[in-house]
């Protein structure tokens, strides 16, 4: 008992987070500098290349298969995803992010390959445990510690904004018919539950809103309710499908906060963005999928000089990006490209205007490509 | 025009058994459709369950004059039988129905319903179970333990209820003592269902009604949780059928035709979706409107009785037949002012239901 409620409090406690603690600006920013650096740190030593093992990985996916008809929307080899860092999966629209996502969850199921979540103990009671993901339907990923949030935000209009927090509280006593016939049984978790969801409320600045309806929030107050909502459930990953879509400039960098204070605390994240500028502040790891492959990985800096992602996601021309030619493998052709250099002069033009392509950066550019054309062969 | 006559009228209407019988499957229907999502469309084949599963179980057998057993299944305890009709067989029908249809699109249940009403109201009036069902004159005898021991004859003595008198000058003997006991019932009911929808119980199927993958991806079990709302409602709609069999003492297939389900979701509509009194509301105005435009109209066509010329509205336009029928016409007018005026029903939120636009 006195374990878990030690981990309630690591996970509503405000640790961490910039916006509530009473330290200087100074202070958080080095504290939050030092968590980012311990997270790359972490994967340092991985190799980029698609498929590369991971020394502590929380997601393991193997030959995962996923066809709709005669289109292959997800056929991924090998994915291992690190405990405790940020990763961001990136890739043209169309490239099977989202149904990854929903294989991952349960949502859908795939042809073929095997999932794996590794739970560190933090949201179940007990320690280390492997779980196969075929054997969990969509509604027992939320208990064993892995929560999605949706492309389309998915609040839940005609429920008040604290009601929609409580309902993400999992293991309510409340939730047995019989018993909700009972409310002295329920009624003293209910309260914890709706303490710890105010708590939340009022780090993602949704507490004004506590008896709204969640259906008169803004699109970025829905993202942010989603994503307070997906706490509730305790997880140990947390996946994040296009959190910072449609959302303006200053709540953008808000969500990022938030889903840096996340991997602050000890919480592991997978989130897919088009946005590249977020995913170079915020993510330790990339992941860039194509045609339903993983076709890079790598830390922020190294994916972006990436030849073969710059050609099949980044690259300037939409046409180039998404034509991979007379049925020809997406890769051999963004390799032919690489031959010609056709694209090379543009996507650096690109790079140069994100003001990333520093001189540094052109040196990670070369050994980058090196790496993306050994991961391919 | 006779103002008291119309108005004990529209009263015993409003507070009678239909009242009560209605505000039940409305109750339930509130908790399939206002809370859960869930289309039901056949609400009338759990009061069948409800009204059957007492009739086919404690109604006397007896053997026909024309030869032949009739009423099979008889001769069972009331209590058992009650228990038959409030679980046993909406249960058992809840399950049937929604195993194959509960993982699909809400549309797919509100199908399976209505024909499955349908089916059982056919299959009840089959000749070919005559013999356990009655067939179309259904069953009788079998609500006599509910009356025994409350009312009874002058003749015997103290009794709560005297048949032959009028109570509150709208109810027989029998008529009260099963309107007392119906609204102490709706009043249980309604009560365990605002608790429930302040339970989070309530709350998770909610969340299935405003989206279901939202509450799967928080550890919430759709499918299962969709089957306790229409079990839940089933067996309230099912309370309700047994007590219009109570009351009139009869069950049989004409009393539960598809009108019945749809009466039921006027009620839920009219008195607000998704609140917990709404359906009772309902139920009430639903049928003292119908009985007062009836009680009106009988007055008010011209017609004679015993050489006096009575009522304005000439034969021309409506006879006192027809005048029943004209009812719904009225009805259906008011029905449609409500979706003009008040789309959200007597007590629902107009802010609420705004957000359905967004």
């Amino acid at each position: 008992m006195t374990d878990s409620t030690d981990r309630i409090e690591d996970v509503s406690g405000r640790g961490g987070l910039p916006t509530d603690m009473g330290d200087t600006s100074a202070e958080v920013k080095a504290r939050a500098k030092a968590a980012a650096a311990e997270r790359a740190e972490s994967v340092a030593d991985v190799a980029q290349e698609p498929g590369s093992k991971k020394p502590d990985p929380i997601l393991v996916v193997d030959q995962v298969s996923r066809s709709f008809g005669g289109l292959k929307a997800v056929d991924v080899d090998h994915l291992e995803v690190q405990r405790g860092i940020i990763t961001a999966l990136i890739g043209p629209n169309g490239a099977g992010k989202t149904t990854f996502f929903n294989l991952m969850t349960n949502f859908d199921t795939p042809d073929t390959g095997t999932r794996q979540f590794t739970s560190d103990g933090r949201s179940q009671a007990g320690a280390r445990k492997e779980y196969d993901l075929a054997k969990f339907p969509a509604h027992k990923v939320a208990n064993i510690g892995m929560v999605r949030t949706f492309q389309l935000t998915k609040s839940l209009s005609k429920m008040t904004v604290i009601e929609n927090m409580k309902l993400g509280a999992t293991k309510q006593v409340g939730e047995n018919f019989f018993l909700a016939l009972l409310p002295f049984i329920w009624g003293k978790q209910e309260r914890e539950n709706e303490k710890r969801a105010e708590g939340l409320l009022a780090r993602f600045k949704l507490d004004h809103m506590r008896d709204e309806f969640a259906g008169t929030l803004s699109g970025g107050q829905r993202k942010l309710l989603e994503m307070a909502r997906a706490l509730m459930v305790r997880p140990e990953l947390v996946m994040l499908d296009e959190p910072m879509a449609g959302v303006n400039p200053a709540l953008k960098q808000s969500l990022l906060d938030h889903v840096k204070g996340l991997a602050e605390e000890g919480m592991t994240v997978l989130f897919v963005e088009h946005d590249m500028d977020m995913v170079q502040e915020i993510s330790d790891w990339v992941v860039v999928m194509a045609e339903g492959q993983i076709i890079a990985e790598g830390p922020p800096a190294a994916i972006s000089n990436n030849q073969a992602v710059v050609d099949a996601y980044l690259g300037s021309h939409h046409d180039s990006a998404l034509d991979f030619g007379d049925g020809a493998a997406p890769v051999d052709d963004v390799e032919g490209s690489n031959v010609e250099g056709s694209n090379v002069e543009g996507s650096n033009v690109k790079g140069d205007d994100d003001a990333m392509a520093t001189d540094a950066v052109h040196d990670v550019d070369t050994a980058a490509d090196a790496d993306a054309d050994e991961g391919k062969a | 025009m006779d103002w008291g006559t119309v108005f004990s009228d529209t009263l015993r209407a409003m507070f009678g058994e239909t009242a009560i019988v209605f505000a039940l499957a409305a109750i339930g229907l509130n908790i399939h459709f206002g809370f859960t999502g869930l289309l039901n469309f056949g609400q009338a084949v759990f009061m069948a369950a409800g009204a059957y599963g007492l009739a086919l179980f404690a109604a006397i057998p007896f053997t026909a004059p024309g030869g032949g057993d009739q009423a099979a299944w008889g001769g069972q305890p009331f209590w058992v039988s009650v228990l038959i009709g409030v679980i046993g067989f909406p249960v058992l029908l809840a399950i049937v129905l929604g195993v194959p249809t509960l993982r699909l699109r809400a549309d797919y249940l509100a199908i399976v319903t209505i024909a499955t009403a349908e089916i059982f109201r056919l299959l009840a009036r089959s000749p070919s179970f005559d013999a356990v069902t009655g067939s179309s004159d259904g069953l009788t005898q079998f609500a006599r333990p509910f009356y025994s021991g409350i009312s009874c004859t002058p003749s015997q003595g103290d009794c709560w209820f005297n048949p032959e008198e009028r109570y509150l000058g709208l109810f027989t003997g029998n008529q009260m003592w099963l309107v007392i006991v119906g609204w102490i019932v709706v009043a249980l009911v309604a009560f365990a269902v605002w608790v429930l929808m302040r339970s989070p119980w309530g709350r998770v199927l909610q969340a299935i009604r405003e989206d279901e993958d939202a509450a799967r991806s928080l550890g919430k079990n759709a499918y299962s949780y969709k089957m306790q709302a229409l079990i839940v409602g089933g067996v309230i709609g099912a309370i309700g059928g047994m007590l219009r069999a109570i009351g009139t003492q009869l069950a049989n297939p004409d009393q539960f035709i598809t009108d019945v389900t749809f009466f039921a979701w006027v009620a839920v509509i009219l008195g607000g979706v998704a609140r917990v009194f709404g359906p009772i509301l309902g139920s009430m105005i639903f049928w003292a409107v119908l009985a007062f435009s009836d009680s009106f109209l009988r007055q008010s066509v011209k017609r004679t009785v015993s050489g006096e010329e009575l009522g304005f509205i000439p034969e021309s336009i409506m006879t006192t037949n027809q005048a029943g029928l004209v009812r719904f016409i009225l009805v259906g007018a008011m029905l449609a002012a409500l979706a003009a005026f008040r789309p959200q029903g007597i007590l629902g939120d107009k802010d609420e239901m705004a957000l359905d636009d967004r």
